[in-house]
Parts: C-alpha cells; sequence; structure tokens
C-alpha cells in the first residue's frame, strides 16, 4: 500500500489534505439516538442474551404464580373452613345450596324460614339432593316448632299476617337473579401464564349503600324480609358495604421505537379484580367475594420527556381493551357470626371493559431488552353497560401508581 | 480526560466518558460519512451506527495504532456496509481509458475550499465516490479495496480512473 500511495500524484494528496480531517456538525438528536441503542440494543453474546430471556421469564413465573397461589390458597382455606364446621352444625336443616340457608337458633323466625326454605326446596327438588337424615332432621325441626304446625306441615296455609317470601327469589347477596345457576360449579382452574409485567394498585374503596348497582336489591328484598320477621327494629334496611380491592396486574409490554422521542408500547396485561360485598342485616349476614379475570391489550405512544445517566422520564398515553375471561361470586350466609352455608356460581362480563389512560414514569435498564420502571397513571374506564360490578364501574376514574419491568426490543 | 482515559471510561460503560468521546470525534467522523453517502440523514444513520459499534466494541480495541485511525476504520465500514446493502456498487464497470490530469488542475483544486472539495466529491456515482474515497483519502490500495468490496483489483483502478475523470470535469465546470 505504501509503495501504491508513493505514486499517488499531487492533486490526489490536495484532496486527502483538505478532506481527511474535514469536520462536519452533526445534528443534536443523533446523541440522543446514540444513548437510545446503546440502552435498548447492547450488543450481548447469545448465549448471554438467552440466560437474561430464561432469568426474566423465571422471576416472571414466579412472581406471578405466587400472587396467584396465594389468591387461591385463600379461597380454598374458607371453603375448608365451611366444610369443617358443617358436619359439627348438624342444626343446619337442609343442605346447603345457594338459597334457603336456615339459622335454627333463633326460634322466633325458626319456622317462617323453614317454610320459605321448603317452599323453594320443593322447587328446586330435582336440583339438590337431600339425604333421608337431612329430611327428617328438616321435619323434626319444623315439627318442634311451637306453633303453625299445620302451615308448615302442608305448606300450603300461612295465615295472611305472616310476612312470606316470595319462592321466586332466589338467594344470594349482591348477585343478579339471571347469574343463579346451579351452586355446584366445581372453583375451574384458570391457567395462569405471563410474561414480564407490572403491578397496577388502584386505591380500594368502601362504599356504604344500599340498592346496588344492577339487580342486587333483589337480594337484598330476600334478606331484609328474612331479617325482618324477627328483627325488632322492623323496616330498617339491611347494610351492603362493597370493598373493591386493589387490582392487580401483570402484563407483557412490548416496546416499538418509531424515533428518538416516540415509541410505541403494547402487550397483553393480565388483571385480576376481587370485590366484596357484606350485607350487614340483623339475623342474617351474607358475604360475598367476586373474583374476575381480565385479559387486557393496551396500545400506548410514549413519549421521552428527558434522560439523565441512564434513567428516562417519560410520558404515554393510550387505550386498553379488557375481556373478563373468567370469574366466579362464592357467596357466604353466616347467622350470629356461623357460617350456615356457601355457594359457588361462575361469573363473567361478556362485554369488553374500554378505557383511556395517561402515565408519567421514569425507567431504568437493568438489562439488555429488559428495563424496569415505576410510573403513575390516571386511567378513565368506560361504562360498558354491563351489569356485572366491579371497580372500574364504581370508580372509572381512578389513579394507578404501577411498577415493573418493560421488555425492550 | 485524556485520550487514555476516555477511552478506559467508554471501556466501563461510563456514559460521560462517552459523550466527551462523542464531541471530540463526531464532526469529523460526521465528514466521514458525508463523503461516502450524499444525504444527510443517511450519513446521521451511518454516524449513530457508528459510534454504538464504537462503544460496544471498545474492548477489542488493543491500543496499539492510532485510535482515531481505529475509529475511522469503523466508519468506513459502516458506510460500506450500507452501501453494500443498497447495491451500489455491483454495477462498476471496467474502463481502462487513463488520462493525465493537468498541472493547471492541481493549482485550481489547491485553491478550492474543503467544503467545494467535498461538494463536488459528493455528486459523483456512489460507485466512483467509494472507491476515489478509499483509494484517495483513507489510503487503501486497490487489493486491500478489491477485497473490502468484492471486486477485482482491475475494476477497483478502472473505476477510481473513472471517477478521477468526472472530478476533473466538475471541477472545470465550476471554473
Amino acid at each position: 500500500m505504501n509503495q501504491e500511495r508513493e505514486k499517488r500524484d499531487e492533486w490526489e494528496n490536495i484532496f486527502r489534505r483538505k478532506l481527511q480531517n474535514l469536520e462536519v456538525e452533526t445534528s443534536p438528536d443523533d446523541w440522543d439516538a446514540i444513548v437510545d441503542r446503546l440502552q435498548e440494543g447492547k450488543v450481548v453474546p447469545t448465549r448471554r442474551r438467552w440466560t437474561y430471556w430464561a432469568a426474566a421469564v423465571l422471576a416472571t413465573l414466579f412472581i406471578g404464580g405466587g400472587v396467584y397461589l396465594s389468591l387461591r390458597t385463600d379461597s380454598y382455606n374458607d371453603t375448608m373452613i365451611t366444610e369443617q364446621t358443617r358436619p359439627d352444625t348438624r342444626r343446619e336443616v337442609l343442605p346447603s345450596p345457594p338459597t334457603g340457608f336456615v339459622a335454627p337458633e333463633s326460634a322466633g323466625n325458626q319456622t317462617l324460614l323453614a317454610v320459605a326454605d321448603k317452599q323453594k326446596f320443593r322447587q328446586q327438588a330435582t336440583d339438590v339432593y337431600v339425604t333421608p337424615e337431612e329430611e327428617a332432621l328438616t321435619t323434626e325441626v319444623i315439627q318442634d316448632t311451637p306453633t303453625e304446625d299445620n302451615d308448615v306441615e302442608t305448606g300450603e296455609e300461612i295465615p295472611e299476617d305472616t310476612p312470606t317470601i316470595d319462592p321466586e327469589i332466589q338467594s344470594t347477596t349482591a348477585i343478579p337473579q339471571a347469574d343463579v345457576e346451579k351452586p355446584t360449579a366445581p372453583a375451574r382452574k384458570w391457567s395462569f401464564g405471563m410474561g414480564m409485567g407490572g403491578l397496577t394498585q388502584n386505591s380500594g374503596e368502601v362504599v356504604n349503600t344500599y340498592v346496588l348497582r344492577s339487580s342486587n336489591n333483589l337480594e337484598d328484598e330476600e334478606l331484609l324480609a328474612i331479617n325482618a320477621v324477627s328483627d325488632q327494629n322492623m323496616g330498617k334496611l339491611p347494610r351492603t358495604n362493597i370493598k373493591h380491592k386493589m387490582p392487580i396486574s401483570f402484563g407483557l409490554s412490548v416496546n416499538r421505537t418509531l424515533n428518538n422521542r416516540f415509541s410505541l408500547q403494547t402487550g397483553l396485561v393480565y388483571s385480576l379484580l376481587i370485590s366484596d360485598w357484606e350485607t350487614q342485616a340483623s339475623a342474617y349476614n351474607n358475604k360475598t367475594r367476586q373474583t374476575l379475570h381480565f385479559l387486557g391489550i393496551p396500545l400506548y405512544l410514549s413519549y421521552k420527556i428527558a434522560e439523565w445517566k441512564r434513567f428516562q422520564i417519560y410520558a404515554s398515553t393510550g387505550a386498553q381493551a379488557q375481556l373478563n375471561v373468567d370469574g366466579r361470586l362464592t357467596v357466604r350466609r353466616f347467622s350470629d357470626d356461623l357460617q350456615t352455608g356457601e355457594a359457588h356460581i361462575n361469573r363473567r362480563m361478556k362485554e369488553l371493559q374500554w378505557s383511556v389512560s395517561a402515565h408519567a414514569g421514569v425507567s431504568y435498564p437493568l438489562f439488555p431488552y429488559v428495563s424496569a420502571f415505576a410510573e403513575m397513571g390516571a386511567a378513565y374506564y368506560f361504562n360498558n353497560g354491563s351489569e356485572v360490578e366491579t371497580i372500574y364501574s364504581d370508580k372509572a376514574f381512578n389513579i394507578n401508581p404501577q411498577i415493573g419491568l418493560r421488555l425492550n426490543f | 480526560m485524556n485520550e487514555k482515559q476516555l477511552i478506559e471510561g467508554c471501556r466501563k460503560g461510563n456514559r460521560l466518558a462517552q459523550k466527551e468521546l462523542y464531541d471530540t470525534y463526531s464532526r469529523k467522523m460526521m465528514g466521514v460519512c458525508l463523503r461516502y453517502v450524499s444525504d444527510r440523514e443517511t450519513a446521521q444513520d451511518i454516524l449513530q451506527d457508528g459510534f454504538v459499534k464504537v462503544f460496544t466494541s471498545m474492548g477489542s480495541y488493543a491500543g496499539i495504532g492510532s485510535f482515531e485511525g481505529w475509529m475511522r476504520k469503523i466508519f468506513v465500514n459502516c458506510a460500506l456496509e450500507f452501501l453494500r446493502k443498497i447495491d451500489v456498487l455491483r454495477d462498476a464497470v471496467e474502463l481502462d481509458y487513463t488520462n493525465e490530469i493537468s498541472g493547471h488542475a492541481h493549482s485550481v483544486i489547491a485553491e478550492m475550499s474543503a467544503n467545494e472539495l467535498m461538494k463536488v466529491v459528493q455528486e459523483l456515482p456512489a460507485g466512483f465516490r467509494t472507491i476515489f474515497n478509499m483509494f484517495a483519502i483513507e489510503g487503501f490500495s486497490h487489493k486491500e479495496i478489491s477485497e473490502m468490496l468484492s471486486i477485482t483489483e482491475s475494476t477497483s483502478r478502472s473505476q477510481y480512473t473513472r471517477a478521477k475523470q468526472l472530478l476533473q470535469r466538475k471541477i472545470n465546470d465550476l471554473l
């Protein structure tokens, strides 16, 4: 090369001298783009890259599985307690369907309750199996009642001044009538498999109200009627406390960089919504837990506001569509703090839950392709007309602090 | 920071060191990029590619020889990579026509500014421009160029000659 270079003439030397070290101004955006690429696309050996991926997936499964299992364990524990107490409390007159829970200790209203329950159970004879022993016990309890024996026996004549309960009314608390089905629905296994995600935290809320959304008042009417006959404070409305727990979300987020500042984010988000209803009346109380599983697809446009060292401050806005893939109601009835029955009912919101939201947060790259983020967001959930009540329908606008991991491609 | 400290800082991923290195060399490397591609946006892309490669492969710099020369090679390779992608080098044709450039032309280009010369070079077709840059400015031999561009040595020579003729014609047009 040197020999050839020596042959180069003056003409070439002039070009080289003038152009070799020529400096041209760069754009301020160039450095930003370089930093972005250094953070997001660090070149790492393939073997290490797979290690990172494997670690990320395992961490997600571990965290997500732990949360899910812990929630499931709580549910199983509740059921076990109920099942253990049931044999010991043979005072329970009837088997434990979702309707007609009977409290045997309240002598004043035993008969009436038995009548109401018997009427209902005759209608549900094909659905509920009553053992001969239980039938005998039922009859015995009814016959032990000092008054209205005939009425009870025949089930036909009830004094006019005795409050009666519409047999059509199916008993569960805060459950729309249409959703009350066979109570023997087993706990469904809902498969849980998600990638990296964030923990969404919504503010829980306790609402004291009597008339709930949808047809909840129907069930409360029944509870009111049951309690009214024995209640000294006749006419006093039962009080239902609603508590929506903080939704828990895990999501696989994919980030697509559009330019130095803007990027698109989408992915798949799993959300768990739990709500508790507790109807407090004088003689009987219902405790209902609603557990809904949602899968959502968000689409956000993100804007990088500033960068400090490796931290990125950003803002994003977008929309999300969530589909309720599974759900369950667990209804437990108590009498004088003694659980008298439990029922499980499938429940699902058929409508899509749409929402729009805006977030501002900070992200920090942990590994190649993986960054941690913490953000604060405000979301508005549109009314989709569903009868299923959730934190979204109760509180359409809420503030969400969110932390998690994000995959960047 | 001196050059050694800068290099060491960049090896450790120190963002401040990387920024200082960028500030020191970015304008010069942008000049390299613009000699190979006339489009400024494309040159910016190549500049960014080049610095990402510099920072991520800093460990491969052995400390022997000029650091700037090592960087410059990375940027030239990035530019060539881009040119290969758009296949501008395939149309290189062999020419055996040579024409001596007069002494008058030497004095003319000596009086021209660097920016004027740059503009003339940028007006060359991509294939000619690439070989002209590699041979006349970077100092590669035709053998090296033929290996880097996967063309024959004679093609490199003929393309260079053709590039010189075109440059001469453009400079004459300016007079």
